[in-house]
Formats: C-alpha cells, sequence, structure tokens
C-alpha cells in the first residue's frame, strides 16, 4: 500500500520562523512593538500602524470558533470526512484557518471556546483546535 | 480585532457619468458542455455574437477588456489576436467575478478619458471540458490551476475548494441570524424555476424544495444544490457613450450607476462574511445613479453560492441584514415576485461564468427582450453584481433602460 501523504506547507521566507516554533509546540504571532497590535500571517510590517519593529510572541493558545464547516465529500486522500475546518479567533486577535478536534461534529458550535492541540501530518506539526 | 480605522470620507463614483454610457451589444456562446472550443474559442465566440448583436464591425472597436481564464497570461492580447484588433486601450482584470463588472466600469473611466470610444469586454472558459478531459482522473485536474493555491495556511489544514470557503460565510450567518437550510433552499428552487423558462440553461429538471434538501452533501452546511454549475461558457459586452449608442441597432441600456468595494483584509476579517463588501459597492452605485433599492426592478446577483445571494440581499438593503431568509422566502426573488432575481436562472441552474452572463441577463430585461413567461413586467431599471476572491472584492452595476 502506497502512504498517502497530506498536503504539506510551502513557507514563504516571512513564515519560516512561524513553521519552526510549530515544530517545537508553539504557536507564536507577529506582535507590534509600537501599537501592541497582533496579526497573521506574518509580514515585515504591522498593518495596522505601519510600523517595521514587532516581536514574535508565543500565544496562549485560548480561542473561539468564529464560522466553520464540515466536509462531506473527500477532496484530498489525507482527509477522510466528514472532518471540521473552523476559522478560529485568537485570544489575542488574528484568526486563522485551523482543523477542529472533536468526536461530536454534531456539538460544534459558532462562538464556543477552544483550546490549542497539534496535528502529526508526516514530518509536520500542524497546529489545530478543539473544544474544551 | 480592532476595527478599520475611518480615515477619510468615502468617495462616490461621479455623478456627472450617469447615464453617459451604454451597453450596446452583448453576446453569448453555449453553455454547458461545449466540447470542441478552448476558452478563447468560446470567448472568441462570445464577442462575435456581442458584436453582431450591436450592429457594429471590428473597425469600430478599439478597446479590448478580458477578464483572464486565470491560466493564460495577458489574455486580452491572444483574445485580440484571434479578433484581428489593435485596441488603443485594452488590459487584463484579475479581480475574480468582481471583473466583469469592473470591466465595464473601466470602459467607462477609459471612454471618458479619451482613451478609446468603443469597448469589448468579456469572459469564457472551458470549466466543464477541462474538469472532465479524463474522468478517471477528475480528481486530479483542477479548476483552479495549482500555483495559484495559497502555499501554507491552507490544504494542510484540509481546506480546500471555494465551497468551503464560502460555506464559512453561510455557518456564521446561519448561527448570528437563524438563516435556515430552507432559507438557502428557496433560493436555489426560485433560480432553478427560472432556469426552465430559459431555453440556453444548463439545468433542465425542475428543483423542489424536497429535492433540495436530499442533494449530495459536499461542505456542510452547503449541499450540491447550494453550488453554481461547472460551465463551458462565454459572455462579451460592448461599452460606447450613450451619445453614439442613439444610432445603433439596439435599445440603449444606460449605465447610470456603478460602485466597488474590496475587503482586502480578507474573508476572515472583522464581519467580512456577513456583512460583504457588496453594502459599501452598492451604497455607490445606489448614490451614482440618484435611486434607492426599491426602485430597482430585477437584480441579477452573483450567486456562486446560495448564501452569496442571501447575504447580498441585506447588504444592498432589499431587507434588513439578518432578515434574507425570510425575504428569499417570501416568494421576492421569482419572476412575478417583488424583486425577480436571476431571471435567466444564475450561475446556480443557468450556468457560471464568472458574472458576465447576469450583465447580459440585465441587459436583455431591460430591452424587453423576452416573451411574458421570462420578461420582467416594465423593467426600467436593473442591478446587476460581482465579486471575486471569496467574496472580498465587490463591483455594481445599475443599468436603466434608454429611449426608444
Ligand atoms: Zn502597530
Amino acid at each position: 500500500m502506497s502512504a498517502v501523504h497530506p498536503p504539506t506547507p510551502r513557507p514563504s521566507p516571512e513564515t519560516v520562523p512561524f513553521w519552526e516554533a510549530c515544530q517545537e509546540g508553539r504557536l507564536i504571532l507577529p506582535k507590534c512593538d509600537e501599537c501592541g497590535f497582533f496579526w497573521f500571517p506574518p509580514s515585515s510590517f504591522c498593518p495596522e500602524c505601519w510600523s517595521p519593529t514587532w516581536s514574535w510572541v508565543e500565544a496562549d493558545g485560548l480561542a473561539s470558533l468564529h464560522a466553520f464547516v464540515v466536509f462531506r465529500r473527500q477532496y484530498h486522500p489525507a482527509f477522510e470526512p466528514p472532518y471540521a475546518v473552523g476559522v478560529v479567533h485568537l485570544k489575542e486577535g488574528p484568526r486563522i484557518l485551523s482543523r477542529i478536534i472533536t468526536t461530536d461534529l454534531t456539538k460544534l458550535q459558532v462562538g464556543m471556546p477552544l483550546k490549542l492541540t497539534w496535528d502529526q501530518a508526516d514530518d509536520w506539526k500542524i497546529p489545530a483546535f478543539r473544544p474544551f | 480585532m480592532a476595527r478599520q480605522k475611518v480615515t477619510a470620507e468615502m468617495s462616490n463614483p461621479n455623478k456627472a457619468l450617469r447615464g453617459k454610457y451604454a451597453i450596446v451589444g452583448v453576446g453569448q456562446s453555449d453553455l454547458g458542455q461545449v466540447p470542441g472550443l478552448s476558452s478563447l474559442g468560446l470567448l472568441n465566440e462570445a464577442m462575435h455574437n456581442a458584436m453582431d448583436d450591436a450592429g457594429l464591425t471590428k473597425a469600430d472597436v478599439n478597446g479590448v477588456i478580458c477578464r483572464g481564464p486565470d491560466d493564460i497570461y495577458t489574455h486580452h492580447q491572444r483574445m485580440g489576436e484571434l479578433l484581428g484588433i489593435d485596441a488603443e486601450f485594452s488590459t487584463t482584470l484579475d479581480n475574480g467575478g468582481a471583473s466583469q463588472i469592473l470591466s465595464v466600469i473601466l470602459a467607462i473611466m477609459a471612454i471618458d478619458a479619451g482613451m478609446c470610444d468603443v469597448v469589448l469586454c468579456g469572459y469564457g472558459r472551458d470549466s466543464w471540458s477541462r474538469t472532465h478531459r479524463d474522468t478517471s482522473t477528475k480528481m486530479s485536474v483542477p479548476l483552479v490551476p495549482p500555483e495559484q493555491e495559497r502555499s501554507e495556511f491552507n490544504a494542510e489544514v484540509g481546506m480546500f475548494g471555494a465551497v468551503a470557503m464560502h460555506a464559512l460565510g453561510a455557518s456564521r450567518h446561519m448561527a448570528l441570524y437563524g438563516t435556515s437550510k430552507d432559507d438557502l433552499g428557496t433560493i436555489a428552487v426560485a433560480f432553478r424555476e427560472h432556469a426552465l423558462r430559459n431555453p440556453a440553461a444548463q439545468m433542465k429538471q425542475p428543483l423542489s424544495l424536497e429535492k433540495y434538501h436530499s442533494g449530495r452533501p459536499i461542505v456542510d452546511p452547503f449541499n450540491v444544490y447550494d453550488c453554481s454549475l461547472v460551465t463551458d461558457g462565454a459572455g462579451a459586452v460592448v461599452v460606447c457613450s450613450a451619445e453614439r449608442a442613439k444610432d445603433l441597432r439596439q435599445t440603449p441600456v444606460l449605465i447610470s450607476g456603478f460602485g466597488t468595494f474590496n475587503n482586502l483584509r480578507g474573508w476572515y476579517y472583522d464581519e467580512h462574511m456577513t456583512d460583504t463588501a457588496a453594502r459599501r459597492s452598492g451604497e455607490k452605485a445606489f448614490a451614482m445613479a440618484g435611486i434607492r433599492p426599491e426602485d430597482i426592478d430585477t437584480a441579477q446577483l452573483y450567486d456562486c453560492f446560495t448564501y452569496m445571494v442571501l447575504t447580498q440581499l441585506e447588504d444592498y438593503g432589499f431587507c434588513k441584514k439578518g432578515e434574507g431568509g425570510p425575504f428569499a422566502a417570501s416568494g421576492a426573488l421569482s419572476i412575478d415576485g417583488a424583486l425577480p432575481c436571476n431571471t435567466s436562472g444564475g450561475q446556480l441552474s443557468e450556468g457560471h461564468v464568472e458574472g458576465v452572463l447576469q450583465i447580459i441577463e440585465g441587459v436583455r430585461q431591460l430591452r424587453h427582450a423576452y416573451d411574458s413567461e421570462r420578461q420582467v413586467t416594465d423593467a426600467e431599471r436593473a442591478l446587476v453584481s460581482g465579486h471575486g476572491g471569496n467574496t472580498v472584492c465587490h463591483s455594481s452595476l445599475i443599468l436603466e433602460r434608454g429611449g426608444e
């Protein structure tokens, strides 16, 4: 049987530090040194005040579910439906797309609290979230 | 999340342009499964048809604006080569489904700036043929070329395709406003009913609400009937001054308003999923035309998915935010309803050609081109919409029936 490989990220120069931290089990976000704004995806300037000075800050892993979908059709051999993908509103402010890990898809609700967990895909650790 | 700072008054398109330009020709290719024609071939057919419709020849055209079919670089040059036209003004737009209306707006801007006089605009794509060329490898022939997919923060979490991206918005709207699958279904059912009156439409079978609910699940909350069609097809329109239009073959359809807005901070940002760029795009178009939503006789809304119609009904002000579901369920969208909508069947049931067919249908309704069962009675004004980039880029067009 041939192994089914999930799609892996192809980082850009700006996102390499983010993915390196993920491999150590840390979710980090750019935070502006000038105005305190957190943003995502990572980039060289604060999109709020355009400051070029900012730092990587570890997120505390708490979030809420902004919106979600449940895949019923199979789009990729590595992703067996049904499974949920959501837009996760991190406590720090940014919203990111994430797998929502749950044993009961019918219990998912917009607004519900979520906590960071990790998905292992081949050699990659991918951030994911689960209700708690 | 911080709201975007309001740094300046919103600008509105120049009211002096109201009614100064017109759409004088429209044309389309066959729709559905059209073997033997490439994207360029389909568009070539539509552009020839639009020019015939206008009663113009290629010597009259000095502007060509295309939306590229995603995989051809400087598409307008390839198109001009096939048409045998050198143009004083020409470009390819990349604004997704907002591109078709943007083409018309850009044509007006170019003509008004003295760059050209008669502009041919259009889009075509062999979307059905390219995804069904070899049924055994259907899954490996993507509609969107792989190099255009996001390289990270997408597929590695299991996110694939436009269906899921738009379904996210429906999920949030349902949670915030109690919108139901029935509400989405009434939109699909109304447009299918219109398609049955349109011999060119891809879908020929009736659709009941019951059948809608039994549709093959794709990505909840969308099933197959919430999704627009995969279509081989093309459409084109001809734009020139209202002055010039007086001497041409067809009843001119005047462009009385247009507007654009782009939620470039993205689909996930702020409330962009449920308060879309249609709102400000529409406000600009209505301000320019000097009319209100209740003055619109028919709306041709960009219906890539059922939910996008529902939110646009709210965002354009045809009903209050959150009431799009009940508004659609009231029967308002049917041909004899309060707001006859997507009277050709729309992209859900006529064929998905990235919004160009919506402009064409608006024009034909205002020409009173149809027999009574397909014609919106006494239609004087139409609203046409387009959006792209997962509904963050939006453009609006208000059309008005010109003098005889
Ligand atoms: Zn800042």
